[in-house]
């Protein structure tokens, strides 16, 4: 039987949410847009009122659908909810942004389970216009979270980008397979 | 009488034309009145440029400023020499550079344009500034460009840092480099395995204005980054010497300093728990040399944590994950597969 697999992405309005869906989805995005009430911080005519999806058929028949959090902290209840039980989070950053740092900060809080679990990447975007704050202040940031996750410069426009995210999240699952090989190896030889 | 010694670079010549030119330069040693010496770096007495180069500009402005260097345009077909008075034409012949180089240096002993001397005199322009006791006495270039990505100033400053006549820029507050040649795989090589120690000089205002404007400087780490990965013969770093146990404090940033295939996995095993050094290529099914040129580039951008004694406690030992190895380890290969990623080398 086919299995649903669910990648997560999450940011702030502008941030490049559907962009990077549309990046790697093997259908056109299906968006869910109203009218922006929030123009004095972004001009975006529309924005992502529930989410966004898009989807990928993986070999094996399963399913690895895209959704892409609403961006206004109106909706941030949805976030934790679409994160139980996914793959993985991706969150991306909008460096051009007033307080590009409390937006981190806030994800990481809302998805800090995830992120204790190795299955969070972090793409900041828009850093060779606004190189600051830099990529040193937003680990300090998690650091003072007691949180380690990669971080990255990127340009979700790029598809290489945005596989180089999913990337990181792949090899880390992938070390998680390979720590509990070993540790079954140490239990089977004890 | 004798002779007088000077130094000659070329700019924004490529390198085909560069290797022509320093072989006629070598051909006709002894030939010329004066001691002409070949050197890379941008403040020369005299320079052979392209005359359409971003960078001859740069030439031309400090010339028409301060009387150096001399410029002589080096001609291609269908090209003029735009302000230029001294040139000569490609291909180069002896008979013509050794004219031009014998009449270029009576102009800078004796320079026809106005030479401001309160600026000639400037230390700022000459690079007489004392340089600060952090940026002092270092070995390699790696060691000075760590030092220059640990210091904090407000205040504009540029550097030129000169390694057996090649030079790097380096640009304050900012914390960026340029260099006026391609940095490509052999130079850096050769900038890491220097033996010789750096020089490190002051840039003036004009030539440092200049140098932002036309050669797009980029962060200082891109550099240190580089050097690591191109170590010769990829030989552990000698600060890494005694490492037993290292750890990554943080995953390199892969979207700017790209990264090979062999990256991803040392940065997920080592960002988790201490590894011992000679554990790690057989953890990651990785050779030693790209183990060694991945710690290198990460010892030299300050993010590797390492300890001289063994701890017994922090290698990867009872680490318990609940997880379905089999289910997990042939998702990611079709999730790789489907996204047209290359799948993950075993």
């Amino acid at each position: 039987m086919a299995v649903e697999h669910k990648l997560i992405f999450a940011g702030t309005m502008g941030a490049g949410k559907t962009t990077a869906i549309a990046a790697i989805s093997e259908i056109a995005p299906v968006s869910t847009e109203v009218q922006n009430t929030d123009t004095q911080t972004h001009a975006k005519a529309t924005t992502t009122a529930a989410l966004d999806y898009g989807e990928v058929t993986l070999a094996n028949g399963d399913k690895l659908r895209l959704y892409g959090t609403p961006g206004q902290e109106r909706f941030d209840f949805m976030w934790k909810i679409l994160g139980a039980g996914a793959l993985g989070v991706v969150i991306l950053i909008d460096n051009s942004r007033t307080d590009p740092l409390d937006d981190l900060r806030r994800y990481l809080a809302s998805f800090a389970d995830v992120v204790r679990g190795y299955r969070a990447v972090v793409g900041i975007g828009h850093t060779e216009t606004h190189p600051q704050p830099d990529l040193n202040q937003f680990h300090l940031l998690a650091d003072s979270m007691n949180l380690q996750v990669p971080m990255f410069s990127v340009d979700v426009r790029r598809r290489d980008d945005v596989l180089l995210l999913l990337d990181v999240l792949f090899h880390q699952i992938e070390q998680d397979v390979q720590m509990a090989d070993r540790a079954n190896d140490l239990e089977t030889a004890q | 009488m004798d002779k007088h010694s000077y130094s000659v670079t070329t700019v924004g010549l490529n390198a085909h034309d560069e290797t022509i030119v320093r072989s006629v330069l070598n051909l006709i040693e002894g030939s010329t009145r004066d001691k002409w010496e070949y050197t890379e770096s941008f403040q020369a007495d005299l320079v052979l440029c392209d005359p359409e180069a971003a960078l001859t500009r740069i030439a031309i402005k400090q010339f028409q400023e301060t009387g150096r260097p001399v410029c002589v345009a080096v001609l291609k077909s269908g090209q003029t020499r735009s302000t230029l008075t001294h040139f000569i034409h490609f291909p180069v012949r002896a008979s013509e550079i050794i004219g031009v180089l014998d009449n270029a240096a009576d102009e800078i002993e004796h320079p026809l344009g106005k030479v401001d001397s309160s600026f000639e005199e400037s230390p700022q322009i000459h690079g007489e500034l004392p340089v600060p006791d952090e940026l002092q006495d270092k070995r390699t270039i790696s060691d000075l460009l760590m030092a220059f990505a640990r210091r904090r100033r407000d205040e504009k400053a540029a550097w030129q840092i000169n390694l057996d006549g090649k030079c790097i820029y380096v640009f304050e507050p900012e914390r960026t480099f340029a260099s006026s040649i391609e940095l490509n795989a052999q130079r850096l090589n050769d900038l890491a395995s220097a033996t010789k120690a750096p020089a490190l000089r002051r840039v003036g205002g004009i030539v440092a204005k200049g140098l932002r404007k036309e050669l797009a400087p980029r962060p200082i780490d891109e550099l240190l980054w580089n050097l690591g990965l191109n170590q010769e013969q990829r030989a552990l770093l000698p600060a890494l010497a005694n490492a037993k146990q290292i750890r990554l404090q943080r995953w390199p940033d892969f979207g700017r300093l790209g990264a090979r295939k062999s990256h991803f996995a040392f940065a997920a095993l080592l960002t988790r728990t201490p590894q011992a050094l000679e554990a790690i290529p057989a953890l990651t099914g990785q050779p030693q040399s790209e183990v060694y040129a991945f710690l290198n580039a990460c010892a030299l951008c300050n993010l590797l944590e390492y300890t001289t004694e063994h701890d017994t406690g922090g290698t990867d030992s009872g680490h318990m994950i609940k997880v379905q190895p089999s289910r997990w380890s042939g998702l990611v290969r079709i999730m790789r597969s489907a996204l047209g990623m290359e799948t993950r080398a075993a």
